[in-house]
C-alpha cells in the first residue's frame, strides 16, 4: 500500500520541504503530484488518483480554503483526505477547516507530526503503514 | 513584543532552516551588512508588515538546508526560501500578539529593500551561525 499525494503550495521551497518531510516520516509514498495554487490542484485531482492532498492556505488564483470548499462540493473529490499545511495561527480559521473535514499541520513541522496527522486523516493503522515503509537507509539529504 | 519576535525568529531558523542562533549577534556578525530582505504585509484583526533582513551570505545556507545543495545557488529558490522564512515568522508572531481567535490575512512575501527600522513597533536582531538576521515588525492602526 502506498499513498499517492498531491502537494499544493505556491512556494517551490515549501513543496520540496513537505515532500522531504513526508519521505523522512517513513510513510509509504507512491506518486507525488504538485500544484502551485488551488485551481491547479483541483485539475490534478481530476487527472490522477490521489490518496491525500496537502494544501497551503495563502495562494494566488485560488487559495486553499476555496480549493477545500470546491472539493467538498464535488462528489468525485469530496472524500479525498485533506491536510492543510500552513503558518495559520487563527483558531477561528483552523476550526473552519476542521468543520470542512480537513486536518491541520502548523509550519514548522516535524516528520513525526506529519506522520501522525497523515495516519489519522487516512485512517491507516500505524502497523500497516510501518509494514510498507521505505527501508532504513533511504538516501535523503535533508 | 521584542522577546516574542526574537523567539519566533530563532525557532524558525532552527526548525525550518536548521541554522542555530546564539542570540544577540557578536562583534563579527554585527559587521555583516543586512543587504537583503523580504516583507509580508498583513491585515484583518492586525494591520502592518513584518520584514526579515539577512546578511546575504546566509541565503545560500538557508536554501541549501531547506532544499538541498543542488538548489542552493539558484536565485529564484533563494528568494523563495527567504520569503517562506518571513512568512513562517509572521505566522508565528501575530497570533501571540493578537490572540488565538484573531483572524489575520497574510499577503504573499515580497522581496524588498532593507529598511532602517525607524518607526517599527518591535525589532529583533540575532546572530545566525556565519551571518545575522533582523526581524522588523510594524503595526498600523486598523483602517
Amino acid at each position: 500500500m502506498q499513498f499517492n499525494v498531491l502537494i499544493v503550495d505556491d512556494s517551490a521551497v515549501m513543496r520540496s520541504m513537505i515532500l522531504k518531510t513526508l519521505k523522512l516520516s517513513g510513510l509509504p509514498i507512491g506518486e507525488v503530484h504538485q500544484a502551485g495554487n488551488g485551481a491547479e490542484g483541483l485539475a490534478k485531482l481530476r487527472e490522477h488518483w490521489i490518496d491525500l492532498a496537502l494544501i497551503d492556505i495563502n495562494m494566488p488564483v485560488m487559495n486553499g480554503e476555496a480549493m477545500l470548499e470546491a472539493m467538498r462540493s464535488d462528489p468525485e473529490l469530496e472524500r479525498v483526505p485533506v491536510i492543510v499545511v500552513s503558518t495559520e495561527g487563527s483558531e477561528t480559521r483552523i476550526d473552519r477547516f476542521r468543520e470542512n473535514g480537513a486536518q491541520f499541520v502548523h509550519k514548522p513541522f516535524t516528520p513525526e507530526q506529519l506522520r501522525t496527522v497523515v495516519l489519522h486523516e487516512t485512517g491507516v493503522p500505524q502497523e500497516q503503514a510501518h509494514a510498507f515503509s521505505a527501508p532504513a537507509g533511504d538516501d535523503l539529504d535533508f | 513584543m521584542h522577546s516574542v519576535l526574537q523567539q519566533a525568529t530563532i525557532s524558525t531558523f532552527e526548525e525550518f532552516a536548521f541554522l542555530f542562533s546564539s542570540g544577540e549577534p557578536d562583534e563579527l556578525q554585527r559587521e555583516l551588512p543586512l543587504d537583503i530582505a523580504a516583507t509580508v504585509a498583513f491585515d484583518g484583526d492586525l494591520h502592518g508588515t513584518l520584514e526579515l533582513q539577512l546578511s546575504s551570505g546566509l541565503l545560500a545556507s538557508v536554501t541549501a538546508n531547506m532544499m538541498g545543495e543542488q538548489e542552493a545557488s539558484d536565485p529564484q529558490m533563494q528568494r523563495d526560501a527567504l520569503g517562506e522564512l518571513t512568512n513562517v515568522i509572521c505566522g508565528n508572531v501575530l497570533p501571540t500578539i493578537a490572540g488565538r481567535r484573531a483572524v489575520i490575512n497574510l499577503a504573499a512575501p515580497r522581496l524588498t529593500a532593507p529598511t532602517d527600522g525607524v518607526g517599527a513597533t518591535a525589532t529583533s536582531e540575532v546572530g545566525i551561525e556565519m551571518g545575522r538576521a533582523r526581524a522588523v515588525l510594524t503595526l498600523a492602526s486598523a483602517a
